[in-house]
């Protein structure tokens, strides 16, 4: 087998990059489903899409179901009460996300067949007690004056 | 039905950057020397396929514009391949199909990727999230995996110095190997103590951002070169999970945080491969992990140990290089992860083990079989392959 190796240290800076930045602007095409969902948001509400013929309901909702390739029926309401599946507390500063650190939960909510993903508010990390939240209660928490955005909500422990 | 052979592979050895090349000039420098390491006439090429990395990543210049005219094979192109990590195992099985069914004797699998030409990396595959639900919260490869070794930790009550073992393996085989970008071996303290990316997830237990190139001939005959063992694609699974990874993390569906999405795909590939009983008839495995997590997941799905058992067994000496089923004898993704690249290098280290051509890196196999995975999206997305000699 033959091995090329760079002609140049890698480690250098002397060459330069031509720069360029993409300018695409996209819009995309929500679901059915979503958009009502979106709708219930404004409501304070959270909603999930039955699955008529097994009683799965997925949250976010879809227009089908992986597991069945069934269209989805009608939407019901979920939650806002239930279980933290998994967690992680993001300590790096992501383009797309808030300062850190951040608690970031995938939450089932009573009544849905699917977990979540939140952010959790106002809990103290206690460095050794982290998997405690794995199982824990908490609920969803609104914004004053919802826009129909997923981060119309936040998730807080039940008390 | 014709049965593929790997013939010829090449690499280059994998750095932060490769400034001498464009994309164009690594997959002709890589194509060429795998025909020269096959020791066959390039004009004999019959079939090409591009592993290369998403499009937001490679940028908006696209192959099909780049004149692919001097690459073996080019009058033959079957098609480019994008499946983030798992584009170069995907691109290989669809190359061994093409040769199975009899379409062409010899198919070119090249694969190339440069990292630093996108500046923000984890911006640039954020993109490819859900725009509604996903890209709200900072849903990245870090973070999944993390959210993965959260679940892992609580339901097998493993440490974070037990967790670390993965990454202190691999850096130790990575030392051996010459392709590797990360040659430095490290301590279990050493991972524990790097800072913090997303909890239980720290910085040392991430694949490091790598440029590279690789690249494999698959043949419709055996070796041609001298003292080489044919070694042939024994058998392939996949599995393409869920697309909201939520909906896998629930009981009686947690396929996302206890691997049995990758178990789908194992079991097609030892029925395809006739393996029964892994643990006593795989060699070695090299296996995609660009965080330890993911090779625990990995070994325990692919019926290597039981669940929940690997990171004890990896920090008791278990899947170490001189253990019975050496897993990432290479350093695995841990040491170096071109993203197109880095599925093709897992078959290209499996063959180089089972032709005894591994260098300094090269283990004693007690089974002339090989394992391979690899791994798309936010790891939901499976691919294994089976070599043998």
């Amino acid at each position: 087998m033959n091995t090329t190796t760079p002609e140049r240290n890698t480690a250098s800076d002397d060459y330069s990059f031509a720069e360029g930045e993409w300018e695409v602007h996209q819009r995309y095409v929500p679901s059915r489903a979503l958009v009502e969902f979106f709708e219930g948001l404004k409501r304070k509400q959270i909603l999930g899409a039955l699955v008529e013929q097994t009683g799965r309901v997925i949250v976010p909702p879809q227009d089908f179901c992986e597991l069945t390739y069934q269209a989805t029926g009608g939407l019901v309401p979920v939650g806002p009460n239930g279980t933290i599946r998994s967690f992680t507390i993001v300590h790096s500063r992501f383009a797309n996300g808030p300062p850190p650190p951040v608690t970031m939960v995938f939450v089932q909510f009573d009544g849905a067949d699917t977990a979540s993903p939140g952010y959790l508010q106002g809990w103290q990390h206690e460095p050794g007690r982290e998997l405690e939240l794995i199982g824990a209660r908490c609920r969803a928490v609104f914004v004053d004056a919802p826009q129909g955005d997923w981060r119309d909500f936040w998730f807080e422990l039940e008390t | 039905m014709s049965v593929p052979y790997v013939i010829g592979v090449a690499q280059i050895p994998m750095r932060t950057r490769l400034p001498d090349y464009t994309y164009a000039d690594l997959l002709g420098r890589i194509a060429y020397q795998t025909i020269e390491d096959a020791g066959v006439d390039p004009q004999d090429v019959d079939g090409l396929i591009l592993s290369l990395p998403p499009t937001t990543t490679l940028g908006i210049d696209e192959a099909q514009y780049w004149g692919l005219a001097h690459l073996p094979g080019s009058r033959h192109v079957l098609g480019r391949v994008h499946a983030a990590a798992a584009s170069g195992l995907q691109a290989f099985r669809l190359a061994c199909a093409w040769i199975a069914a009899g379409r062409a004797r010899r198919v070119l699998v090249v694969a190339a990727d440069l990292a630093d030409e996108v500046a923000n990396l984890a911006g640039a595959l954020g993109q490819l999230h859900d725009p509604f639900t996903e890209r709200q919260v900072v849903r990245n490869a870090i973070t999944s995996a993390a959210v993965q070794a959260s679940a892992y930790m609580a339901a097998h009550e493993v440490t974070l110095l037990e967790l670390a073992s993965v990454v202190v393996k691999n850096r130790g085989n990575g030392v051996r190997n010459e392709y590797a970008q990360l040659r430095k071996a490290v301590t279990g303290q050493e991972v524990a103590e790097s800072p913090m990316m997303s909890w239980p997830v720290r910085r040392l237990d991430c694949a490091p951002r790598s440029s590279g190139a690789a690249a494999i001939l698959v043949s419709s005959e055996g070796a041609r070169r001298d003292g080489r063992r044919p070694v042939r694609a024994a058998g392939f699974g996949a599995f393409a999970g869920a697309r909201m990874i939520g909906s896998r993390m629930v009981p009686g569906a947690a396929s996302y945080l206890d691997g049995a999405d990758l178990a789908a795909a194992a079991a097609q590939a030892y029925t395809a491969a006739g393996i029964k009983d892994p643990r006593h008839e795989i060699g070695c495995a090299e296996l995609y992990a660009a965080f330890g997590i993911i090779e625990l997941l990995s070994i325990e799905a692919l019926g290597l140990c039981p669940r929940g058992e690997a990171a004890r067994r990896i920090a008791d000496g278990e899947f170490h290089a001189d253990a019975p089923v050496p897993v990432n004898p290479s350093g695995g993704a841990t040491c170096g992860n071109p993203l197109a690249s880095t599925g093709l290098i897992r078959v290209i280290e499996s063959t180089l083990q089972l032709w005894g051509e591994a260098g300094e890196r090269q283990i004693e196999l007690r089974q002339p079989t090989a394992l391979v995975t690899a791994i798309a999206g936010a790891f939901q997305s499976h691919e294994v392959g089976v070599l043998a000699a």
